[in-house]
């Protein structure tokens, strides 16, 4: 008994440098954002959180910006899903090659990404000329600066976090597991929904709980695909610490924006693991 | 400007920064460096301009702090019982807020004489800051799509300019022209007055959204929009990357625009309790020569705040250029913003 003890602390000690810096980079920072979203005029107290939750208009930040984060969510998962059981019954090669693909995006600046969509949703961008030219419309739409090309522009950004955690449990499913389902007279809408669908939702729970994150969170992307029209929490914390000097808004937003995460996360993991228990 | 310039020019800048922190005051004092902290967009064209010419004159080495008005003023803060600048180039309704937490100090007649060289508009709380450029704030168009210029601010308000025209967010200091603008086309008032009617501002500039493109933050992209044509028109610009951009033969230009223009505001402050005082009054004494202001219409496409300096033939003087009262708009810029965010963009 004596002994494990000493183990556990010999253990416990090498996570110090470790610990200690997520206590001094994340959970001080933290605390002192909780805390000051609590203060008001010196005093403790939930005020701050009573008057932006009882704004409609700061009700619809937060509507907005879970708008996006579900959207977003939705449209990379139906794309990825199945890209992911593609990419893993390519040749090896080919996996490389597609992984390689998929990773270079994630190298070129979200600025830049972002700035690209904007010239493809222009009213002489690619989308209208191709549209214009099949005679689909008679006058270019109006694409830029709607949440409909910030969604499109979200779901290009945050694709390769949603695929490559699906691609990573699904390459490693076992394909006997399918032949013993059809062996035993399972067809193939079955042995999808029966089979593949549980053995692949580790990784689709981690993607979801990654791209709703991210995304949710994101600023650079809403700031610059419809601006200041389509109010997002992530602006308004911005508002508020940097232009209007009210941290009260801005530390409150952060946490509301915060609790609204970790649940997601929170959620995503328990799924996961009554998944794995059943 | 391309990226890797703007990058390598942030590298340099940052490196410099880190530079001076590492090195003890002594050394410092050796090498004779004067660290200026001011505005990323101009940092090329004032080495270029101003601070090669004071190198030479003086066996001085300025190191160009850059960033935007509210990183410098958190810089200031930060820095307040030690700073690394001796001086600071932002806005003036971030000067206001300087001003008032005591991060900056008045420049003197007696430490920079040519202050008496200088328009007194540009002076402000008695020399706590003033302005060294008054570029124009004015209405900027492509030149393809409205060969024939814009003629007044109402003009943007007309139903033919559906979608297309592109307007600063509150978010950034030029936007609040646009509210004085609209307050002074709903009221009649002139700016000054007009200031003081917001509310008539927030009305009218309701009206203008169907023709809104974007409410930008973001100046760059503002302007690509503006020069690719997707917007036609762009309210309360600054009219100094204009004359550089036509030169390379991009289709844009500004406005007189009929009701009047405004002054951008550019400030220029000594950092309290900053390194080398005597060495940063030389600078901004410089600053304010004829000499020094006669280079500002021709390379920044700015007025020189001396009326004494030249500007080159063909240069328009903008006179009677409107100066708003930052330290109200300071004061009241909050209570807007949250109004902005609520009545306007959404």
């Amino acid at each position: 008994m004596r002994q494990r003890n000493v183990d556990a602390d010999s253990v416990g000690f090498l996570a110090a440098p470790a610990v200690s810096y997520m206590l001094l980079a994340f959970a001080a920072p933290m605390a002192w954002l909780c805390a000051s979203s609590l203060l008001v005029n010196g005093e403790f107290g939930l005020a701050n959180y009573r008057q932006y939750l009882g704004d409609p208009y700061y009700l619809g930040v937060i509507r907005n910006s879970l708008l996006i984060g579900i959207s977003t969510t939705l449209i990379t998962l139906l794309l990825a899903y199945p890209a992911a059981f593609a990419m893993a019954k390519c040749p090896v090669w080919a996996q490389s090659l597609i992984l390689a693909l998929v990773f270079v995006p994630l190298t070129v600046g979200v600025i830049v990404k972002t700035f690209g969509w904007t010239i493809v949703l222009r009213s002489n961008g690619v989308v209208n000329v191709v549209l214009l030219n099949l005679g689909l419309i008679d006058s270019p739409l109006r694409l830029l600066f709607t949440p409909t090309a910030l969604i499109a522009g979200m779901s290009n950004v945050f694709l390769p976090y949603m695929l490559l955690p699906i691609y990573s449990v699904v390459r490693m499913i076992d394909r006997r597991y399918l032949d013993a389902a059809a062996s035993l007279g399972a067809g193939p809408v079955y042995r999808f929904f029966h089979v593949l669908v549980p053995l692949s939702l580790p990784g689709v729970i981690a993607g979801v709980s990654l791209v709703f994150s991210l995304s949710i969170a994101a600023y650079v992307t809403p700031l610059m695909l419809v601006g200041d029209r389509f109010g997002t929490m992530s602006v308004t914390i911005a508002r508020g610490f940097l232009y209007v000097g009210n941290p009260a808004l801005g530390a409150t937003m952060a946490v509301i924006l915060l609790i609204i995460t970790a649940t997601i996360v929170m959620l995503s993991g328990r799924v996961a693991r009554g998944r794995a228990r059943s | 400007m391309t990226m890797t310039n703007k990058r390598r020019d942030l590298l340099v800048g940052a490196a410099a920064s880190a530079a001076v922190l590492a090195c003890p005051g002594v050394l410092r004092a050796e090498t004779r460096e004067l660290v200026v902290s001011g505005p990323a967009q101009l940092s090329k064209l004032f080495r270029q301009v101003f601070f090669s010419r004071f190198e030479q004159a003086t066996n001085v080495k300025i190191l160009f702090d850059e960033g935007v008005s509210l990183s410098h003023l958190e810089k200031l803060r930060a820095n307040r019982n030690r700073p690394i600048s001796s001086i600071v180039m932002i806005d003036d309704p971030v000067m206001v807020t300087a001003n008032n937490e005591g991060l900056i100090t008045p420049i003197t007649p007696a430490a920079v004489p040519n202050l008496s060289r200088i328009l007194p508009s540009a002076i402000h709380k008695d020399g706590a800051w003033i302005n060294y450029m008054f570029p124009v704030a004015t209405i900027a168009y492509n030149t393809n799509l409205l060969p024939g210029g814009v003629a007044a601010w109402a003009d943007a308000w007309q139903p033919k300019f559906k979608g297309q025209v592109i307007v600063p967010t509150l978010q950034l200091t030029q936007g609040v022209l646009t509210l004085i603008v609209a307050a002074h086309l709903e009221t009649g008032l002139p700016f000054e007055q007009a200031l003081q009617n917001i509310d008539a501002g927030f009305t009218r500039l309701k009206v203008l959204k169907p023709n809104v493109l974007a409410f930008m933050a973001n100046t760059s992209q503002a302007w690509n929009l503006l020069e690719q044509g997707e917007g036609s028109m762009m309210l309360s610009v600054s009219s100094q990357p204009v004359a550089a951009r036509r030169k390379q033969g991009v289709p844009i230009n500004t406005a007189t625009p009929r009701e009047g223009m405004f002054a951008m505001p550019n400030a220029i402050a000594l950092v309290k309790n900053g390194p080398q005082p005597e060495l940063a009054a030389q600078f901004i004494n410089a600053l304010c020569s004829d000499e020094y202001q006669s280079l500002i219409a021709g390379n920044l496409n700015s007025n020189p705040v001396n009326l004494h300096a030249t500007v080159p033939a063909g240069f328009e003087r903008a006179n009677n250029l409107h100066v708003p009262d930052w330290e109200y708009i300071t004061a009241h810029r909050a209570a807007w913003a949250d109004r902005w965010a609520r009545e306007i963009a959404g």
